[in-house]
């Protein structure tokens, strides 16, 4: 017999008790888990497009007022009809001081034209230099009966040895919703305007806006557009570890100042922030959560301890000490409090894995980390014990003579 | 058995208590001596502060006046935690209506008193077989209380009370919940232990018990009438001192 058996056989006596208070400290670290594993993965996902978006700046003239989606980031007030820029602000663009900082540069012209009699997006550039801006774009490969399964691409990113189509004037790349829409497939042929193209390459759908559009050279979109000589969009892949954003951003408008140029980190950084909101929220929620669970283990073992006033007073008749009965107090409070935080590690690990859905398309990578369980338990344990002290240093002074009533 | 040598001496024991803030006088100058291997009787009416005078001895409730000494030692001169050591290696204690811990089986009752102690298990666990063999219930190690007779209960009380092999024992009204042949069995097991070198203090209603006992200590209105007089201490207060420790 030990005090720790003591205690244990104490906590199966009343199993519904504890396992109330259990629950409660189980809800409270599970939330806590929870909110820490979402915004942990929601700061992976700012990671994860802020490493896939090559481009991270786009120019636009400065009169649009359609949003423009970027790798999941939405970009305001790109007009898809603007024609304030020109090739030949091109050229201005390559005389930038910091100009050895852009790795790739896409200019594009976009617009709007009727592909077997359906209005879509149509942009002209050159793919192979859209490639080098969106490392995630890449075509898309039609598996032939009895053909090994492709290895699967759990990155969605483009292979290396993948290069890009150089398209004539009449060959075209669609997107895959596009090309769904139309009931078009590769090497057939669509008609653009009145003109007919081939369909060289379907994309790969990305959840992107490549998956509506037609993507030609540039010569044939300023023939079928009519805009010769103008652009639309012009993306920009800057090293910033080689210049700084302000200063880059800087010398593009003073280069093109009928344009707007948009750091798409700065949209990072402000989503960013609102998941530092959330998160704030989130975890103010989980933390009242698990402070109402710690403060129900504390009630419960008051309660019990007010319960067992003869028994302890039994304890004590018996040669037990103060600090005896302190420590099987303590350590009832311990067992339900490190129990809790290791049901409510696997239980909040478990809710993100089913809540991460709601908050992104793609599939959670929640992990199970020894180094948070290890934690999560530890938490959990010394909040419990804490919370359990006061009750224990309650039964801990409880007076024999009184407990076992001798007057 | 040799029954000399003072194992216990209380000197001018007093206690008031205060139920709704008047003064009660529960002991008034109680004096008397327990030799090493006696086995004494007290008994008196309720109210007449033979509960008090077991807690004191007991060591759970501190006197307002007077010593109470066991083998020489000024029991109330230690801390409270060193009186729980104290307790646990001097007393045993059996209570009314057994108090056993509902949870714990008749053999882990009877090694609670251990639970502290340097022994390891085994040791702990064949000190309390073994004297669960004594009182007659081994049989019934591994019940729990509720499964247990009322007379199985109390000798695993009884069991409990010495399985730390004390020098003095301390039972309060311990057969007030049996039935007569269960009481007797009880205060055969009680005078066994006794005749075994065990002092024995007793608090009890029943007259029957004190005849288990070698002397009776008769209380009345916090004094001591009968029983304990020795040499040197006086029984009772002095003439004059009313019940109510104020109204004098």
């Amino acid at each position: 017999m030990t005090l720790f058996q003591i205690a244990l056989n104490n906590l199966r006596r009343r199993k519904k008790k504890a396992l109330l208070a259990l629950v409660a400290l189980t809800l409270g670290a599970a939330a806590l888990v929870a909110v820490f594993s979402l915004v942990g993965e929601m700061e992976n996902e700012i990671n994860r497009q802020l490493t896939e978006l090559g481009a991270n700046v786009v120019i636009t003239a400065d009169t649009g007022s359609l949003s423009f989606s970027y790798g999941g980031i939405i970009i305001p007030e790109l007009h898809y009809d603007a024609e304030e820029l020109t090739v030949a602000d091109l050229e201005l663009l390559y005389a930038l001081p910091d100009w050895p900082a852009v790795l790739a540069v896409s200019p594009k012209l976009v617009g709007i034209a009727a592909v077997n009699g359906v209005d879509l997006a149509i942009v002209g550039g050159s793919l192979e230099a859209e490639y080098a801006v969106k490392p995630w774009l890449h075509l898309h490969v039609e598996e032939e009966e009895g053909a090994e399964h492709e290895e699967e691409n759990p990155t969605g990113m483009r292979r290396p040895d993948e290069i890009a189509p150089d398209l004539s004037n009449r060959e075209v790349v669609i997107g895959k919703i596009a090309a769904e829409r139309l009931e078009i497939k590769e090497e057939e042929l669509i008609d653009i305007g009145g003109t007919e193209f081939l369909v060289v390459g379907i994309l790969s759908p990305n959840g992107g806006s490549e998956d509506n559009q037609v993507f030609m050279n540039y010569e044939a979109a300023e023939l079928l557009l009519g805009k010769a000589g103008s652009l639309t969009v012009i993306e920009l892949a800057v090293d910033f570890s080689r210049v700084t954003e302000e200063r880059m951003l800087g010398q593009l408008e003073t280069a093109l100042p009928q344009a707007r140029a948009t750091s798409v980190r700065q949209a990072i950084i402000g989503r960013n922030e609102l998941v530092g909101t959330i998160s704030r929220y989130g975890f103010s929620a989980a933390l009242l959560i698990f402070f109402s669970g710690v403060f129900l283990v504390g009630l419960n073992i008051y309660t019990a301890v007010r319960e067992r006033t003869r028994e302890i007073g039994i304890f004590r008749a018996i040669g037990f000490r103060g600090a005896h009965i302190f420590r099987i107090i303590c350590t009832e409070g311990l067992l339900l409090s490190a129990l809790g935080g290791l049901i409510g590690y696997h239980a909040g690990l478990l809710a993100a894995y089913q809540i991460w859905p709601l908050f992104s398309g793609h599939d959670p990578v929640v992990v199970w980390d020894p180094l948070l369980l290890a934690l999560t338990v530890l938490i959990t344990a010394i909040t419990g014990v804490l919370a359990t002290m006061l009750p224990a240093r309650f039964a801990a002074a409880i007076d024999p003579a009184e407990a076992l009533r001798f007057f | 058995m040799v029954k000399e040598n003072s194992l216990v001496r209380a000197q001018q024991l007093t206690k008031i208590y205060y139920p709704g803030g008047e003064p009660v006088a529960a002991l008034r100058g109680v004096s008397f001596e327990i030799r090493r291997g006696e086995a004494v009787a007290v008994m008196g009416a309720s109210g007449s502060g033979k509960s008090t005078l077991l807690s004191i001895i007991g060591g759970l409730n501190p006197p307002g006046g007077g010593k109470i000494l066991i083998d020489d030692l000024d029991l109330y001169s230690l801390s409270a935690e060193r009186r729980a050591d104290f307790r646990r290696e001097y007393l045993g204690f059996v209570f009314q209506q057994f108090q056993l811990i509902p949870y714990l089986t008749a053999l882990e009752n009877v090694m609670l008193p251990l639970t502290t102690t340097a022994y390891s298990g085994r040791v702990k666990k064949e000190m309390a077989e073994a004297v669960l063999e004594q009182v007659g219930v081994s049989d019934k190690s591994r019940r729990l209380p509720n499964e247990l007779s009322g007379g199985e209960q109390e000798r695993v009380a009884i069991a409990r009370a010495v399985v730390n092999a004390p020098p003095l024992l301390l039972a309060d009204e311990p057969t007030g919940s049996l039935d007569s042949q269960t009481a007797g069995e009880i205060m055969d097991l009680f005078k066994e232990l006794n005749d075994s070198g065990l002092t024995i203090l007793m608090v009890t209603h029943n007259p029957d018990n004190s005849l288990y006992m070698d002397r009776t200590i008769m209380m009345q209105d916090g004094m001591l009438i009968s029983g304990g007089l020795e040499e040197g201490f006086p029984a009772v207060m002095p003439a004059g001192s009313d019940r109510r420790a104020g109204g004098q």
